[in-house]
């Protein structure tokens, strides 16, 4: 099946290759009757595509499928709606205009709107610390003194790295006030403030704070009143337990969400999937899909309903982060520079239940917005193929000069949104990239890279930019996120193998000596009750680092409770190993053992010193600040 | 420790029987297997475990049939280290047999005498199929975590083989050969149906993370070094239950009335 969906992926892809390509001549031909898509398909061959699609994909899998909505508007005018799946199977709920859905981080968006309306009245200066607008000691984890603007946290670049901890709880009456919400999941500052981009939800949800503290309204009631009912949203509900519409309250517990085990031709239901975001700015938004269509539509509209002067407007999209030293815009005031054949801006979002997607090129006024609850892209083609056929795929040529030369990255690389410090840091080292064997990318200079690949027989390329720290190192910047080098990386991965070595070695350690103690054929020795405790040490930090991994993988991620829980362990097992390893280098000195204890005495202190050691290096221990 | 040694050349000399064509079987076996080297280098590792499992099966029949446990009669020695004598020698064939499968993968892999031959010759053009099936086998980070499993299965049956013996004895049963196919096939339907379990129940949600957190890890372990570190992490699981079996094997030995 999956083959099956890839061919008609790529029968689609080619088909949008070919209307490109002759979207010259032979679309051109009836140009004047039909409304042509930046990408250069008619109307026509857009909606005849989509058909292709979404009925070959829906009669191959032969049953019902989990609800995708999705709109294509001109201007005011909406050209396309599609309305796939169903939000319930089981009641048979189709999918309508009634259905709503989760917006994720496209709620965002409505933080930076708010920002500039308030910018525009000059209740907030863009580049001013943030602390100005903030209570007194409100930051617990600044590493730097350098100020953090406005337009810093609109980049992502206020310098904090992941959480460690959950964003979202699944009982919404464990939710306090959004200043409470975020004092409890203060990131460290891991990034001087204005150099790394680094995708911080925990930043965005603190410029709603701020949007909170400079109007002096809630959140909730400021979106409403400046965003919501200018634009007749009556639809979409953005508080954290979406309380402020019980409408689509309502509605959004009627969805349910689906996914294929196994990737089995079967669609099986995982519930509604309703998780809550205390730090609600970040992405806390429901809304319906002709909501989200009339939200995006303000942007492309040059009576600037959002704003009170148009200048706001071409500020918002005037763009604030560039790539390298060029002038290609990565991020314009917290929307998102796509790559598609025009210039295309936006914002994405991916909750528990699936994901969203808002996309509009201000040139042509054309935009799509997208929801779903399939948010698999194998078996929801929709997601990666509607963006092309709107606005067609990006082939880079704007950017070849003749000076281009391979890229020649070196070395291991970690993403700036990953939990770099505390108890989930060795999250982020497991995740470093190599980029040694990575191919297809170009440095065409300006500290501009060019990354081309080929999909479904379609040449695509993506933009990267090179970007120089202050600390003299250089690293990647892919969109919202940067590869930053990882320093002392082999002895760092050496350290965290030793740290797995003597773990599982203290565990068939323990149970030998478990069994010999039933069979009494063990005599006591000196110092066994001090190495026993220690490899007792080794086996549970490493249980508690599996089991971290674990929880963290899971759905709803690391709660404080297991956080400190862990943390605490650990500071026990630091304690333990490094007395083991002391005593075990006292006794070999003073029993002087044979040849055999010796060797014994010896793999003991080295696995008591790896295991202290990564629980240092690693910082398994610091469960606050991260 | 020179009993132990005393034992083990005693084992030595029982595989040297002139009549014993098992160990001719070993060595064509190994004859067969560095010629299939040639066209897929980490598939030594299994003659490893081929030679784990044989082995250990030779030296208990030698014991059980041959009627080398009246040697022990004569030699002075106790149970412990009989039990000790069997399991170092056996562990030491496994790990000889490893380092020499480790060369032989090592230089098949510089060389890249079957990356000539599956991926850049002719053959690779004309049968995709296979080519896609052995690429994993190809790269080096792959082929040496593929080398450490096969490596610690090998560690883990020829210990749990021997445990076995010295718990319960080495019985000739009936029909041993069908009843082992039962087994297998009876082993297969029952990961079919746990997995089926797993699948379709709330299981997965402890299972899959479970199951993702040991790939995040021997992923990040298999990326320096060409998968070294993974493959030294999965060799010491191996010798871990060796220890272990081990220990449990003399416990066992020394309860057992014979």
């Amino acid at each position: 099946m999956k083959l099956i969906n890839k061919l008609i992926s790529r029968a689609a892809a080619l088909v949008l290759a070919a209307g490109i390509a002759v979207s010259g001549t032979a679309f051109a031909a009836d140009k004047d009757e039909e409304f042509t898509f930046p990408s250069g398909l008619s109307f026509n061959a857009f909606e005849k595509m989509v058909g292709l699609l979404t009925n070959a994909y829906g009669s191959e899998i032969n049953s019902k499928l989990p609800p995708t909505s999705a709109a294509v508007f001109h201007g005011g005018e909406i050209l396309y709606t599609n309305y796939e799946g169903y939000i319930n199977m089981k009641e048979d709920l189709v999918n309508d205009e009634n259905a709503v859905f989760e917006w994720g981080s496209i709620s965002k968006t409505m933080i930076w709107v708010s920002i500039m309306q308030l910018w525009e009245q000059g209740k907030i200066d863009l580049d001013a610390d943030i602390r100005t607008y903030l209570p007194d000691n409100f930051f617990r984890n600044l590493k730097y003194d350098d100020p953090i603007t406005v337009t810093d946290l609109m980049n992502h670049q206020g310098g904090w790295c992941e959480s460690t901890y959950r964003l979202f709880v699944r009982d919404a009456a464990d939710i306090g006030s959004l200043e409470e919400e975020l004092r409890k999941i203060e990131p460290a500052q891991t990034f001087r403030p204005g150099e790394v981009s680094s995708y911080s939800n925990w930043g965005a949800a603190l410029a709603g704070f701020i949007v909170q503290r400079v109007s002096g309204m809630d959140f909730t009631d400021y979106v409403h009143r400046n965003i919501l009912e200018p634009l007749g949203m009556e639809h979409t509900a953005v508080s954290a337990d979406h309380s402020d519409n019980m409408w689509v309250k309502e509605q959004r517990e009627k969805l349910r969400s689906y996914e294929m085990p196994l990737m089995l031709p079967i669609w099986e239901e995982t519930g509604s999937e309703l998780l809550y975001c205390p730090i609600y700015p970040a992405g806390s938004a429901v809304g319906t899909i002709g909501d989200l269509a009339r939200y995006a539509q303000a942007f492309v509209n040059d009576g600037h309903p959002l704003f009170e002067k148009a200048e706001t407007q071409e500020k918002l999209f005037s763009g604030s982060s560039f790539y390298g030293n060029s002038d290609i815009p990565c991020c314009s005031y917290g929307f998102w520079s796509s790559e598609y054949a025009v210039q295309v801006y936006g914002h994405d979002g991916g909750t528990n239940s699936g994901v969203a997607n808002m996309l509009f090129d201000r040139d042509s006024k054309v935009g799509l917005v997208l929801l779903t609850t399939n948010s698999n892209y194998t078996y929801n083609p929709m997601l990666s193929l509607l963006p092309e056929y709107v606005f067609g795929n990006y082939t880079g040529k704007d950017l070849s000069s003749e000076n281009e030369k391979p890229a020649g990255f070196s070395g291991e690389y970690v993403a700036s949104r990953s939990t770099i410090k505390g108890i989930g840091s060795f999250f982020s080292f497991l995740g470093a990239v190599n980029t040694e064997k990575v191919e297809g990318y170009t440095d065409i200079g300006n500290d501009v890279y060019k990354y081309t690949y080929t999909d479904d027989y379609i040449d695509k390329v993506h933009i990267l930019g090179r970007s120089r720290y202050s600390d003299g190192t250089e690293g990647i910047r892919a969109g919202a996120v940067e590869y930053m080098p990882v320093k002392m990386y082999v002895p760092k991965i050496c350290l965290l193998t030793a740290f797995f070595l003597a773990g599982i070695s203290a565990v068939f350690v323990l149970l030998a000596k478990c069994k010999l103690r039933k069979a009494q054929l063990i005599s006591r020795y000196r110092g066994e009750f001090i190495i026993t405790w220690g490899q007792l040490a080794k086996a549970v930090s490493l249980l508690v680092i599996a089991v971290l991994l674990v929880v963290a993988m899971s759905e709803t991620g690391l709660s404080k409770t297991v956080g400190a829980c862990a943390g605490i362990i650990q500071m026990i097992s630091f304690v333990l190993c490094a007395a083991a390893a002391i005593a075990g280098i006292a006794f070999m000195i003073k029993r002087k053992p044979s040849k055999y204890g010796k060797l014994c005495y010896i793999f003991s202190i080295a696995g008591n010193v790896a295991t202290a050691s990564a629980i240092v290096v690693f910082e398994m221990y610091r469960f606050w600040g991260c | 420790m020179k009993r132990i040694i005393d034992l083990m050349r005693i084992d030595l000399m029982g595989f040297k029987g002139k009549k014993d064509k098992e160990v001719k079987f070993v060595f064509f076996f190994w004859i067969v297997f560095s010629i299939a080297l040639v066209f897929a280098g980490p598939f030594v590792s299994f003659a490893v475990l081929i030679i784990a499992i044989v082995m250990c099966n030779l030296l208990l029949r030698n014991e059980e049939m041959k009627g080398y446990r009246k040697t022990f009669g004569v030699v002075p020695t106790d149970r412990k280290s009989v039990v000790i004598a069997r399991f170092a020698l056996l562990t030491l064939i496994t790990t000889i047999t490893g380092i020499i499968a480790f060369i032989i993968m090592t230089i098949t892999n510089k060389t890249g005498v079957y990356d000539t031959v599956w991926t850049d010759g002719a053959y690779a053009d004309t049968n995709k199929l296979v080519n896609a099936a052995i690429t994993p086998f190809v790269d080096r980070s792959a082929s040496r975590i593929v080398f450490g499993i096969v490596y610690m299965i090998s560690l883990i049956i020829m210990s749990s083989m021997l445990r076995k013996y010295y718990k319960k004895g080495y019985k000739q049963k009936k029909n041993a050969a069908l009843k082992g196919v039962l087994k297998l096939v009876g082993g297969y339907f029952g990961f079919g149906i746990l997995a089926a379990v797993v699948v379709f129940t709330p299981l997965k949600k402890i299972v899959f993370p479970v199951i993702a957190m040991l790939f995040t890890v021997i992923k990040s372990l298999a990326r320096p070094f060409d998968g070294m570190l993974a493959m030294l992490l999965f060799i010491v699981v191996g010798y871990g239950f060796v220890v272990y079996r081990t220990v449990c094997a003399v416990v066992d030995y020394e309860k057992r009335e014979l």
